[in-house]
């Protein structure tokens, strides 16, 4: 069964893109301080942001977003904490292998990833099929980004059980993409 | 350092090759460490999204460095992670 609202048709599309655009002109100082918290950077939090329009509305042509104001929080609150980690952890990686002097130029930068649209539909449609318990702890984690132990406590599970269906969730979609 | 890890990987691979069905065990080792390898990199995708202290960072640099199959399970991982990110909160579909 897919429970997911696919655009199949044009006008559709279309439609979530101009919609989400509005939304994004209409609140994008907003987001932009939303990533500079996290980030403490401006040039940084405008890439994040900048990222997060593209990569959103890829999701746009795919999805039906129903609050698009919230998504796009979201997923700027995602790209920023997903960059400033790799940015620091990027850094460490290559820290003392030459003096910092060659320090790959994608550094800073938010990452090259090119989102397919089959890509995002093969992952919605493999969450979609994950038993309801294993889709609502990745989703509180992945997108509330719920601790373990927040997400054992609202499922009345154990913390270990909440990482089991975690690792079962990303093994699913990998599988999706992996069968194509 | 790179070249001590490969090396120790290979022999690794050459000591579970000893064995009646030497083929047969050797890919079902690969399987198993190529299975393991994956469990370890979403674990470290799954850490790291809840905040890596410079202990756990370090660690996790030395396991990247150690084999270029972690680095690159991790790198799908990493992409995996991204792309469940833009997924839109499940619905339940209307009921007519």
């Amino acid at each position: 069964m897919l429970l997911y609202a696919f655009c199949g048709d044009a006008v559709m599309i279309v439609e979530e893109q101009v919609e989400l655009s509005k939304v994004f002109m209409a609140h994008r100082s907003q987001l932009r301080w939303a990533a500079l918290k996290i980030l403490g950077n401006s040039e940084r939090a405008e890439d994040v942001v900048q990222d997060a329009y593209l990569k959103v509305s890829e999701a746009a042509a795919v999805f039906h977003v129903k609050q698009p104001v919230a998504y796009l929080f979201q997923m700027v609150r995602n790209l920023a904490i997903d960059h400033h980690r790799r940015i620091s952890f990027e850094l460490n990686l290559f820290e003392g292998e030459d003096n910092g002097l060659h320090v790959p130029s994608h550094i800073g930068m938010p990452e090259a990833t090119v989102i397919s649209r089959e890509h995002l539909k093969l992952v919605a449609k493999a969450i979609s099929e994950l038993p309801e318990r294993t889709r609502r702890a990745f989703e509180l984690h992945r997108l509330e980004g719920q601790t373990h132990r927040a997400i054992a406590a609202e499922l009345a599970i154990s913390t270990s059980l909440v990482n089991i269906l975690i690792h079962e969730a990303i093994d699913h979609c990998r599988a999706a993409l992996q069968s194509t | 350092m790179f070249r001590v890890s490969l090396k120790l990987w290979k022999i690794d691979e050459f000591e579970d090759s000893s064995g009646e069905h030497q083929g047969e065990t050797v890919a079902n080792s690969e399987d198993q460490d190529s299975d393991q390898v994956w469990h370890t990199a979403v674990e470290w995708v799954i850490r790291e999204h809840a905040s890596l202290d410079p202990t756990e960072r370090e660690e996790l640099i030395g396991w990247l460095n150690m084999n270029p199959a972690h680095r690159n399970a991790y790198d799908e991982a990493s992409r995996l992670w991204l792309l469940t990110g833009l997924v839109p909160p499940f619905e339940p579909p209307a009921e007519d």
